[in-house]
């Protein structure tokens, strides 16, 4: 049973929150303010903080510097601020994933299941000989599978050698011809859209949102690569 | 003491009177100076003095004499006698040839006795020329009798002997009464126009008469008295023949004389000491009135003429200075006769205007690039008005004016962008915190499972328009960014046929599910545009977005990238579902869209973004529309 931290001035989205986090796996605790967030995780074991930016008393990036000082319990934040320069800022102060409002259900719930499983294997996980990890994505080459957060995403065998190659060679950019010429073994002439489609494909099962991808990244107008 | 004498009337009384005392006295004692100078009183001894007062007056005597004798045929020498009997100091006279001592002519009849003097005069004689043995010249000896009392001479005599006797004194005596005349003069014009119980110089009546007359009258008064005065003193002969009585009307007469012209001069001092205290001197004269009168008069015209001539427009000025100039020298060559002078003249004028010249190029010249750097937005920028006149000054001024109100409007139009933009994104956070409680809970009535079906069509409804909300505020905040400029761009090469493919690949899924066939065209040669990546994806994004929502199903669309010139040219055609009721223009209008997909999904702000963004990039983005063919071109400089 791993504890949740659900801290939000909104009572309303903090009681939505709690019922689609009540599966059963999580004790829930909730804060209405970055103050409150600060005492309960001094004072109990907590897991996972799921937390509001924009608070009245303590806001949640305060409140996250207040933590960080006695524990690296994930945090992720939840806002209504979706500017890129504010998801960096709530990164770089140590949040460890940002979600926008208004936000899916099941994308918090994936972000969830996602970060706990990180926190809690963190160190206690041998990978095994020719594992490739990357985040929260591990691809078995013996078994020529790949598993996300403990789940087999199920790729096809091209899907499975594009992200073998963007994995074996982790944030280096790849432009679409160079794939096609390293997993088809052909030169790539008239293969149109090919690589992007299958890309594309891939993203959507290894992303929680294909739209905003953790790992697999499009470098528009070079290619792709892998970032974790 | 001086300031309250000063004010006392009778104080200035006394110092007037003492003034004219000791004005003579001085005058007396002057004279006194003068003759003991004159006749080496202080080398000399008292009978030195008396022998030289007495061969002075013999000599007088011996003139008349020899005026009145003459010389006959034989050379012999006749004395007329007349006059000289007259004489009272004469006691005896004897004619000598002063080359051979021989006695010419001798008093026939003993006329006096008892002479104190006797003296020589020597004068060249002039007689018969026919007679050969002549004489050059003839001595005349004159012997005197003592002088009678109460005669002029006793009265010389009386006089010299006295400044004689006090010539130390006298000196003295005269320092002593010379400063004191001075102090006294001085203290009349302090006190001049202090009266008691007042302390403002008071106006006289004198001073009522304009200066420069007054000083004429004056003047002339003193001119003529002294004159008169001068015309007395030429009858005075301290000489054998004068009398005492008329000697002493005629002193009296000079006394008189003088004593008028001093006070006189003394009236005028005053005067004018009181109009210097009072700073009329100037003004108070006839002159000065006539002067500053004409000189207004004049001044009123010349500015009159000057408000005409600054009132003029710009071609009536130039051409009178042209007029003005051109006459200058029609003058200059009817004046100057001569050649030489006319090249000096026509030199000197271009001396004169070249400088002019000069300067109103400056003026132009400033003006110039004040306008340039107004017209290329610089719009802090001011003409230096320093010495401008006329309508150079008039314009330097309005463009000054002009750029003052360019850099308020730009500066508002900033403001309110800024400020419009940070509005809708504030207000933007306010919206998403309850919409997201209403996506959720949505969500939580749709995991109900509720059993009848009309519950379940309206949650299928609200869960699409919270979605469409929440996709509207999104784009609210990045449409207002984009237009307004306040994106960080970051622009890096990008390959524009990966771009391209990247963007169909992500959309080629979707695009089989709304049934379109994509058919890319797009040059082999790799073409390198200059962009920011994540916004030309926002862009592609959104075309691509919109093509799914908007073309006509079951049709083709076209994509292509085309390299003309040094320009890559992203073209976007599709066929429309609905008929395009609005102009290409329009459609990049926030919140416009053909009216009839309204209803859909969309905020309408997706061409709007997309436009924006490329022209962040520099980029240059056009619509089309013929018919149900809608097309878009996004250009970007090749590099």
């Amino acid at each position: 049973l791993y504890n949740i931290l659900i801290c939000d001035d909104e009572k309303d989205i903090v009681s939505a929150l709690k019922i689609y986090l009540n599966t059963g796996e999580y004790e829930l605790f909730t804060a209405y303010n970055g103050a409150e967030a600060v005492e309960i995780v001094s004072n109990n074991e907590i897991h996972l903080i799921l937390m509001d930016i924009m608070m009245p008393v303590m806001d949640g990036i305060e409140a996250m510097k207040e933590i960080r000082k006695f524990s690296n319990t994930p945090v992720i934040l939840l806002s209504a601020k979706s500017e890129d320069i504010d998801k960096i800022s709530g990164l770089n102060s140590g949040a460890d994933d940002y979600i926008t409002k208004p936000f899916k259900p099941f994308e918090v719930l994936a972000r969830v299941k996602s970060q706990i499983r990180r926190y809690m294997q963190l160190g206690s996980g041998k990978p095994e000989q020719e594992t490739l990890v990357v985040g929260n994505i591990e691809l078995q080459d013996k078994g020529k599978v790949v598993f996300v957060d403990g789940v087999n995403a199920e790729l096809t065998p091209i899907e499975y050698q594009i992200l073998k190659l963007l994995m074996e060679n982790k944030g280096q950019v790849f432009s679409p011809n160079e794939i096609y010429e390293k997993v088809w073994k052909f030169s790539p002439i008239g293969t149109e859209n090919t690589v992007a489609v299958h890309i594309r494909h891939i993203r959507e099962k290894i992303e929680i949102t294909p739209a905003e991808p953790r790992y697999l990244k499009v470098v528009w107008g070079q290619g792709y690569k892998i970032e974790g | 003491v001086i300031k309250k004498l000063s004010k006392n009337l009778f104080a200035k009384f006394i110092a007037f009177i003492l003034l004219v005392v000791f004005a003579f006295t001085t005058l007396f004692s002057g004279v006194g100076c003068l003759i003991s100078f004159n006749e080496n009183f202080f080398t000399k001894s008292r009978k030195e003095v008396t022998d030289d007062l007495y061969s002075d007056i013999s000599y007088e005597i011996s003139i008349l004499i020899y005026n009145s004798s003459y010389f006959d045929y034989n050379g012999d020498i006749y004395v007329s006698y007349g006059r000289n009997y007259n004489v009272t100091e004469l006691a005896d006279f004897v004619i000598y040839n002063s080359d051979t001592n021989e006695v010419l002519h001798a008093n026939p009849n003993q006329i006096g006795s008892g002479y104190i003097a006797k003296y020589y005069s020597y004068f060249k004689a002039y007689y018969n020329s026919l007679n050969d043995d002549t004489i050059d010249a003839i001595k005349i000896e004159v012997k005197l009798k003592p002088l009678s009392e109460n005669s002029v001479l006793k009265l010389r005599e009386k006089l010299i002997i006295f400044y004689y006797d006090n010539r130390f004194s006298n000196l003295i005596f005269f320092l002593i009464t010379f400063l004191m005349t001075a102090s006294m003069f001085a203290f009349l014009l302090y006190s001049a126009g202090h009266k008691k119980d007042c302390d403002n110089i008071s106006k006289g009546f004198l001073e009522k008469i304009p200066f420069d007359i007054f000083t004429v009258i004056s003047g002339s008064i003193i001119v003529i008295l002294l004159m008169l005065c001068i015309g007395v003193a030429d009858n005075i002969t301290l000489t054998i023949y004068s009398y005492v009585e008329p000697l002493i009307l005629k002193l009296f007469a000079i006394f008189l004389l003088l004593l008028s012209a001093g006070v006189m001069f003394v009236i005028w001092s005053i005067s004018f000491a009181k109009r210097i205290k009072l700073k009329i001197t100037l003004k108070s004269c006839v002159m000065y009135k006539f002067l500053s009168f004409i000189f207004n008069k004049f001044k009123v015209v010349f500015k009159f003429c000057l408000t005409i001539f600054n009132n003029l427009k710009v071609v009536w000025k130039v051409s009178i200075i042209f007029i003005a100039i051109t006459l200058f020298e029609i003058l200059i060559s009817v004046l100057a006769d001569e050649l030489e002078y006319y090249v000096l003249l026509s030199i000197l004028e271009k001396v004169f205007a070249f400088p002019l010249i000069v300067l109103f190029c400056i003026f132009i010249q400033r003006i110039k690039e004040c306008g340039g750097k107004l017209a290329n937005g610089l719009t802090e920028s001011k003409v230096n008005t320093e010495y401008m006149f006329w309508d150079f000054k008039e314009h330097a001024e309005n463009l000054n004016n002009i750029g003052k109100g360019i850099s308020l409007a730009v500066e508002e139009k900033l403001k309110s962008e800024r400020f419009k933009t940070e509005l809708i994104t504030n207000v933007s956070h306010d919206i998403k915190t309850p919409l997201t409680s209403v996506i959720n809970y949505v969500d939580l009535i749709k995991k109900e499972e509720p059993k009848e079906e009309k519950i379940k069509e309206y949650i299928a409804i609200l869960e699409h328009q919270s979605n469409r909300l929440k996709k509207l505020v999104e784009d609210l905040v990045e449409a207002s960014k984009a237009s307004s400029g306040n994106l960080p761009v970051n622009l890096l090469p990008c390959n524009a046929q990966i771009a391209l493919e990247q963007a169909v690949g992500e959309y080629s899924e979707k695009f089989k599910a709304n049934n379109l066939q994509l058919i890319v065209k797009k040059e082999e040669a790799p073409i390198s545009i200059l962009v920011d990546g994540r916004y030309l994806w926002r862009i592609f994004d959104n075309l691509l977005n919109n093509i799914c929502k908007y073309a006509l199903p079951d049709s083709r669309v076209y994509l292509s990238l085309i390299k003309r010139d040094n320009i890559a040219e992203f073209c976007f055609k599709n066929i429309s579902k609905y008929e395009l009721d609005i102009s290409a223009e329009e459609l990049t209008e926030r919140f416009v869209r053909s009216d009839k997909s309204r209803s859909t999904e969309g905020s309408g702000l997706g061409l709007s973004i997309a436009k924006s963004l490329t022209e962040l990039q520099n980029g240059m983005f056009e619509i089309y529309s013929d018919g149900d063919l809608f097309k878009v071109v996004i250009k970007f400089n090749i590099i």
